[in-house]
């Protein structure tokens, strides 16, 4: 993750043990312990963030296609919209993976960095978070455009390392 | 952060009873920060939109929005149209011939998206109010 990313007031740690449930688009409950076993990737996005469809394709394509049948599980989940409009997303980028509503945001709030003045659903577009096969946290970095290119590479680079343990 | 206001300038500010002319309406957007354009590179984005409210006094056509700025993003295929700093977008506007003389304000409205390099901020609308004067 960015040296920024480790300078952040945050509600978890690298390494601790994360679950959460939150309705599909379809509708049906989905928890992260559902893909124990799996390495998951969680992406937090609106869909009027423009860097989040700029990254879109590459989620389907470059991390999706490329790894679910290795272990890797994709997750998207939008922050704080109705369902219309993420299917609308969803249909744009055919993502075929999952896609979450966090429609109330405690989700949101208990991944986003606390920042006095940044409101947590604010703070949480555009960010990646890499559990393992035991639901533990193992990398985490929020948006920094700065940082574009070389966090599209670290995931895929965490991916593949946590494949390997 | 909250999405900060934009400044909203304009001139000229005074006009003559029947008077058919353009207005420049100034956006000042904060340092730092671009807005989605009119026509924004994606159809789920936000687009910059701007209206004035016709009064009795004063009536306004469509407005004219400047050429965008093209911002790739890094190794994506996308290439954002944005608005920063300084944008200005004109507006034909039509003075009625018998409009009142003297100081009058207009309303508008200005909604847009807007982000830095490290936050997507959440679309806004402003109100904001125009001091003029017909002469």
């Amino acid at each position: 993750m960015s040296e920024e990313a480790t300078s952040l007031k945050l509600s978890f740690k690298l390494g601790e043990k994360l679950d959460f449930s939150l309705s599909d688009i379809e509708g049906k409950n989905i928890s992260l312990s559902d893909y124990r076993g799996k390495v998951i990737l969680a992406f937090f996005f609106t869909t009027w963030c423009p860097y989040c469809s700029a990254e879109a394709p590459y989620l389907e394509k470059e991390v999706w296609q490329k790894f679910k049948n290795k272990g890797v599980q994709v997750l998207a989940i939008d922050v704080l919209e109705t369902k219309e409009l993420v299917e609308k997303m969803r249909k744009k980028f055919n993502w075929t993976f999952p896609v979450l509503l966090d429609t109330d945001g405690r989700v949101t709030k208990k991944f986003a960095p606390e920042k006095e003045g940044l409101s947590p659903e604010v703070a949480i577009i555009n960010s990646h978070f890499i559990l393992d096969s035991e639901l533990r946290l193992r990398y985490y970095e929020y948006l920094n455009m700065e940082r574009f290119d070389a966090r599209a590479r670290a995931t895929i680079k965490k991916l593949e390392e946590l494949l390997a343990e | 952060m909250e999405t900060p206001d934009i400044k909203v300038e304009w001139d000229p500010k005074k006009f003559t009873e029947g008077e058919k002319s353009t207005i420049e309406i100034h956006l000042e957007i904060p340092e730092g920060i671009h807005i989605q354009a009119h026509k924004p590179a994606e159809d789920l984005l936000i687009p910059t939109n701007i209206s004035l409210k016709d009064s009795g006094n004063v009536s306004f056509g469509q407005p004219v929005y400047p050429e965008p700025k093209r911002l790739p993003v890094s190794w994506s295929q996308v290439t954002l149209l944005v608005y920063e700093g300084l944008v200005n977008i004109q507006f034909p506007i039509q003075v009625a011939k018998n409009a009142k003389v003297g100081k009058h304000t207009i309303e508008g409205r200005l909604s847009f998206q807007g982000c830095t390099d490290q936050l997507c901020l959440p679309p806004k609308e402003q109100v904001f109010v125009l001091d003029t004067e017909i002469i």
